[in-house]
């Protein structure tokens, strides 16, 4: 398998699932502290789960065309790898309503990962 | 002429779908919720290699909707327009075939989205109507 074959997720875990984010598209991740942009867009709470205890981190997403995405993500950030033939797109009737997951994977004795969609959430 | 349906249970409940519009009667299956999406479509399951949307009747028929991390035990995959969607349900039996003078305006049932009924081994059970339904809960985008 070649490495196009993966995808490389930032992900933060929320209670039920893993929210992620394509790695290669996170330009920084800043401590919060220091972070003097806009109000970010909270991770956790998008994916209705409360915050978890731990550092609290901006990670900056590019999206072409636009300005940056600010996504705000506490507790643990780690990398998981999927393959892309398991990125299962959200089907249509479900994507007018929710606008901010583009693909699920599910895997057996994972918790389910929802892949932020940062191009259509609004800036 | 007749016509098949799908008779299926939710609770205590027993309403019919189209069998033309039935792909697929899986057992019980995991289904991933979705913060933010309506309670009639609350999340997905995966399907033959793609996520497919979970249609939830509960909250249609003021029976509450289908909490994260529950499922039922039986699953009605169809397909409706263009769209596949997931129905979970605690009961299904086999496929009736009923006359279509059978087929009647709902007079004993109500359902949103169930204008007609039928009745099997003497009880109504109300049709549903998927296209219409889905319609309702994703409108096509305009043009």
């Amino acid at each position: 398998m070649s490495a196009d074959d993966d995808l490389t997720l930032m992900v933060v875990h929320a209670t039920d699932c893993d929210v992620g984010v394509d790695a290669a598209r996170v330009q920084e991740v800043i401590p919060l502290e220091r972070w003097t942009g806009e109000a970010a867009l909270d991770l956790v709470q998008l994916a209705g789960a409360a915050a978890a205890e731990g550092a609290v981190r901006i990670l900056v997403v590019a999206r072409p065309g636009r300005e940056p995405l600010a996504a705000l993500v506490s507790g643990v950030v780690s990398l998981r790898h999927v393959a892309r033939a398991e990125l299962l797109a959200v089907p249509a009737p479900l994507a007018a309503h929710v606008r901010w997951v583009s693909h699920v994977v599910v895997s057996d004795g994972k918790p389910p990962l929802l892949v932020l969609d940062a191009e259509r959430l609004a800036a | 002429m007749s016509v098949g349906v799908v008779p299926a249970k939710l609770h205590d409940v027993w309403f019919v779908v189209p069998a033309s519009a039935v792909q697929e009667i899986l057992g019980e299956q995991r289904w991933v919720p979705i913060a933010g999406a309506p309670a009639e479509m609350p999340g997905v399951i995966a399907w033959r290699g793609r996520a497919v949307a979970v249609l939830d009747l509960g909250p249609l028929s003021g029976m509450g909707g289908l909490p994260p991390g529950e499922s039922r035990r039986r699953t009605i995959v169809v397909h409706v327009d263009d769209a596949t969607l997931a129905l979970p349900v605690d009961g299904v039996r086999e496929v009736q075939e009923v006359p279509d003078e059978a087929v009647r305006k709902a007079q004993l049932t109500r359902l949103r989205h169930a204008a007609m009924e039928v009745e099997l081994d003497g009880v109504p059970m109300p049709i549903i109507e998927l296209g219409e339904l889905l319609r309702t809960l994703a409108p096509a985008p305009a043009a």
